[in-house]
């Protein structure tokens, strides 16, 4: 809303500098978010609210001025034409040589409330005054001749939005407020053909739609240079109804976006006899005796109790109860003395206004918000929970365990959109089932809630990579989205991915990441999450190459993937790197984690060391070699570690090597070699035996 | 013999001072000490001299033997000093260490983080819920009604069964209220979703959290109290905050606050809009409305309730100007924080 500050200075004494003004009125919810120096003038951009449709408006303007500012709101300039002060204000009640037949009939009773009409004779169409048009042009609007300037200036005064019709176009003298019927067309006065429906809100002749109601003329009766007899429209039309037809024919204008907040019920007749007063003046007219004023009763404003007290423990200050008073009555409000308070009414303006809390934010707004103090709220009597599950939520503790972990491993977290082109998991081969797609999307790109959180990942990579980013250890904790059984579902994934060389200096040796760096942070995951029981298990999948895939099990339920993206998938994303990916579900990680914390005495005797090397088929699984060294070693055997694998010169083609230091101890005493040489050589045995070993 | 002693001293003396390297010094040392050395040559002649010039012979040749050993090892000292460090194992202390570097949470984890974290300590309790919602949740409950302009702000996507993307947190003031009773101290953070066309600083997926506390006599005062002690905790003592009037559904009082711009002190700049204030949350005093959809006793209890843009928080914070930064995820900006 552009509001010129001279025009305020019509309504009220304003003795603040423009920049003054500005912030006592953003200090008082009106935000005026610039002043531009404009035809000598300073225009305010005021935002206003939704809810203040009487700020839509020089005179709601003036009136909040007045009352931040302690003076009164002069309505009398107001009625006083501008243009020819020296002039008698009022002719609309003279008697004219000739009386056009006027009929008005509201069929639409839900979608208009009040409709006042009334003729002007023998206008005579020219260019409106000089002062008229600087005021509109300050306001945003383009002059276009003294009828249509008439109806705009008083739409900004009085925020009612007016209609001229040329009375000579309209068949019948008749105004009909109605449904369009379906396929009838206007041709609105932007030039567009436009095809109605009985969703729309029309103003008819006797004949057809002759205007969109509320929020646009028709162009066939538009007011022309030709124009003789002016019928002028003011109307009170629905809120609801209007902002569907506007969104409908997707015009949104002055009149529809003052319509759709509501104007107010009492000002259609005012801003009616404004306007006429000021067409008479301007453009010379004679007005008709005949007013038609259709209304239907609109419920009176709610009495509102307000008791003072309540007001300043809402506020949490002191304010005097004559002081409240007053600055109700400064914003149009009626207050009467009540037991215990107020009876408060709004006035017909304020349709916002229903609770007591409404009042007491009018209270406090013009007192001011920077005068209510600061206080800490006194500490809450319950326990403070780090986090308690509230629906689909989850442990806050465990993610940011997760979160520390993957960090502290070097990982860099990232997060993405969580819509996609459902395209991609075509492209992927991955199952579209359950996809939630939306109804009203911006672009292909953002159709679809994702399904799963790889393709995402994998654009990220290909951007850094395009980038120059090569070396990338990345992860996202985020949701995937779903439709089962008709009901959306959300589930928390925990997705890394690893691409490019893991260590990059001049003293260690160039690799790249593999899938044992992947499984090794998922290995330190479990264990910082506690987890038992977490197994690997060979698994083909559509996403990852057959020679490295695997599915991560904990105990009997699949918990996730792990495994090198295939060459086809990395096609589709440009990516000509290998990369390690893998995904596991948050929920299973929340509730599989056990973080207590258990000391275990440190050892008191010492531990003997053995080396077992032995070579066994290619195919061989090295962890079944471990899990021989365990059994066999029982309660003696207090580590496995295997630290090395070999394949070449020495060791015949599809064999390979693997060897293993054993830690062997015992608790309760100290071990002597004998001992230990007989448990260790019959683990090699078993091992040969088994596995068809030899031993290096 | 006492000559002869005392000028192979002369000469052994010369040599060693004119030794060049550690192997001159150990040939000395062998030529004069060796088992089959100059030394041990005339201590073993002492048995062929005259009896009487025995012990003294055998003194001074025994003084040699250690002046020779002293001076050997004086001599070696003093070479391995002067010998270059590279041979010592001297490292170039300027090569590059080696790396091991840390990961990063990503700047609006951080920012969630750091925010809850000061809520935390005030005693509120974090949730999250639901990113699709209802109607009902999103805004029925919360005092939008249907077709009102107040919806403009709320512009939202919407799937199969008039479900929705949640347009904001406030969602969850709802879901709270619904299972727990009073008193509540609430703060929520997660995903949201408008569709606005993405550019520098708009984009159709964000982030919010959402902060309310419903109790017995709670103030406007009070809500100022909490967000005081957000702002001067997160953006520094010196910020200055002022509450001006606006208009939300979900409350009455409503407020947006500001903060003296962090980048210009409130002096006016780009980021500002030459204002000097930035607009960082909006909040008030729930409205009852809200609360009787949840069947809380509005004349026992009131509360305040709390609004803020991650995203737009983050900007400000780390001085990041564009919003499409966050999702592009390029290492190079998030190995910043």
């Amino acid at each position: 809303m552009k509001v010129p500050y001279s025009w305020l200075k019509d309504y009220v004494d304003i003795t603040l500098e423009p920049k003054e003004l500005a912030e006592r009125l953003t200090m008082a919810g009106l935000e005026v978010v610039s002043i531009e120096e404009k035809l000598g003038d300073q225009v305010f951009e005021i935002e206003v609210t939704s809810n203040r449709p009487d700020w839509l408006s020089i005179i709601g303007v003036a009136r909040e001025v007045a009352a931040i500012c302690g003076r009164k709101l002069k309505m009398q300039n107001a009625l006083a034409c501008q243009a020819q002060p020296g002039q008698a204000k009022c002719k609309t009640q003279e008697k004219s040589g000739k009386d056009l037949p006027l009929s008005i009939k509201i069929e639409d009773k839900e979608g208009c409330l009040r409709y006042v009409g009334r003729v002007i004779n023998d206008v005579k169409v020219a260019s409106s005054p000089e002062w008229m048009q600087k005021r509109l042009e300050a306001c945003g609007i383009r002059p276009v001749n003294n009828v249509v300037d008439i109806t705009n200036y008083v739409l900004l005064e009085y925020g009612q939005p007016l209609h001229a019709f040329d009375y000579a176009k309209l068949a019948g003298g008749r105004i009909v407020v109605r449904r369009a019927v379906k396929d009838e067309e206007i041709t609105a006065i932007d030039g567009r053909r436009i095809k109605l429906d009985s969703d729309v809100l029309v103003i008819a002749d006797e004949k057809k739609p002759v205007a969109l109601a509320g929020i646009m003329g028709g162009l066939e009766s538009e007011v022309t240079g030709t124009t003789k007899d002016v019928l002028l429209e003011s109307a009170y039309f629905d809120p609801v109804i209007t902002r569907r037809s506007s969104k409908k024919l997707g015009t949104g204008t002055d009149s529809s976006y003052r319509f759709e907040r509501g104007v107010d019920f009492e000002g259609v007749l005012t801003a009616s006899e404004r306007a006429a007063e000021l067409i008479v003046e301007i453009c010379g007219g004679v007005a008709s005796s005949k007013v038609v004023d259709c209304k239907e009763v609109v419920p009176k404003s709610k009495k509102v109790f307000l008791a003072p007290k309540k007001a300043n423990d809402v506020l949490g200050l002191r304010i005097p109860e004559e002081k409240q008073k007053a600055i109700l009555k400064s914003l149009g409000f009626t207050v009467k003395k009540s037991k215990g308070g107020f009876d408060v009414t709004a006035p017909s303006f304020r349709r916002d206004v229903s609770l007591d809390v409404d009042l007491i934010e009018e209270i406090a707004r013009v007192f001011g918000y920077d005068k209510i103090p600061v206080e800490i709220a006194a500490t809450l009597n319950e326990r403070p929970v780090r986090h308690k599950e509230i629906e689909g939520s989850k442990d806050k503790i465990v993610e940011d365990l997760v979160k520390d972990t993957l960090v502290g491993l070097g990982l860099n977290e990232i997060i993405t959109y969580s819509l996609i082109n459902p395209k991609i998991l075509n492209n992927l081969g991955l199952a579209a089932e359950g996809l939630i797609e939306l109804q009203n999307p911006l672009s292909e790109e953002q159709k679809a809630m994702r399904l799963s959180i790889v393709p995402s990942v994998l654009s990220i990579i290909s951007r850094n990579i395009n980038r120059k980013n090569l070396n990338l250890k990345l992860f996202e904790l985020g949701r995937v989205y779903y439709r089962e059984a008709e009901a959306e579902r959300e589930d928390v994934h925990l997705y890394i991915a690893l691409t490019g060389l893991k260590c990059d200096d001049w003293q260690r040796k160039k690799t790249n990441f593999t899938f044992f760096d992947m499984k090794g942070i998922l290995e330190e995951l479990f264990k910082q999450l506690g987890m038992e029981g977490v197994s690997f298990k060979e698994e083909s999948s559509t996403l990852f190459s057959e020679a490295q895939s695997a599915a991560v099990y904990r105990n009997d339920e699949a918990i996730g993937y792990i495994g090198s993206v295939k060459k086809e998938v990395l096609h589709e994303f440009d990516i000509e790197h290998e990369v390690i990916l893998a995904e596991i579900e948050f929920g299973a990680l929340a509730k599989h984690s056990n973080l207590k914390r258990c000391f275990r005495g440190l050892p008191k005797y010492p531990s003997i060391n053995r080396d077992i090397s032995i070579v066994v088929p290619v195919g061989a699984a090295s962890a079944s070699a471990t899990s021989i060294i365990k059994e066999k070693g029982g309660d003696l055997v207090k580590n496995v570690r295997l630290f090395d694998t070999y394949t070449g010169s020495q060791i015949p083609a599809g064999f390979k090597g693997l060897s293993f230091s054993i830690e062997y101890r015992d608790d309760s005493r100290t071990l002597v070699d004998e001992e230990v040489d007989a448990v260790h050589s019959n683990i090699k045995s078993a091992i040969i035996e088994a596995l068809g070993a030899k031993i290096r | 013999m006492k000559d002869k002693i005392s000028e192979i001293e002369k000469e052994a003396l010369a040599a060693i001072s004119g030794a060049a390297d550690a192997k001159s010094v150990n040939e000395l040392r062998i030529k004069y000490l060796g088992r089959n050395g100059v030394v041990a040559d005339i201590l073993s002649s002492l048995s062929k001299a005259a009896p009487e010039e025995r012990p003294e012979a055998g003194r001074l040749a025994n003084s040699l033997k250690n002046r020779l050993t002293e001076e050997l090892r004086l001599k070696e000292e003093a070479l391995k000093k002067a010998a270059p460090l590279e041979a010592k194992g001297k490292i170039d202390i300027t090569l590059p260490g080696i790396k091991n570097e840390l990961g990063s949470r990503h700047p609006l984890t951080k920012t969630i983080d750091e925010i809850s974290e000061i809520f935390l300590r005030q005693g509120y309790n974090l949730v999250e819920g639901p990113e699709i919602e209802t109607e009902y949740y999103n805004f029925e409950a919360l005092n939008i009604p249907l077709e009102h302009p107040s919806r403009d702000a709320f512009d939202t996507f919407y799937i199969k069964g008039g479900h929705l993307l949640r347009s904001q947190t406030s969602t969850m003031q709802i879901r709270v209220m619904e299972k727990r009773k009073p008193p509540l101290r609430i703060i929520a953070a997660g995903k949201v979703y408008r569709p606005d066309a993405v550019d520098a600083s708009h984009s159709f997926m964000f982030h919010q959290l959402e902060g309310f506390l419903v109790d017995e006599k709670v103030s406007f005062a009070e809500l100022k109290g909490a967000l005081y002690l957000f702002v001067k905790e997160f953006f520094g003592e010196d910020v200055k905050m002022r509450f001006r009037p606006h208009y939300f559904p979900f409350t009455e009082p409503s407020a947006e606050v500001d903060i003296s711009c962090i980048i210009c002190e409130g002096k006016g700049c780009s980021v500002c809009g030459r204002k000097g204030w930035l607009e960082i949350l909006g909040c008030g005093m729930v409205n009852p409305n809200v609360f009787k959809a949840v069947r809380y006793d509005t004349k026992k209890y009131n509360g305040y309730a709390f609004g803020l843009g991650i995203e737009r928080i983050a900007m400000l914070k780390y001085g990041i100007n564009d919003i499409r930064l966050f999702f592009e995820n390029d290492l190079r900006f998030l190995r910043q924080f």
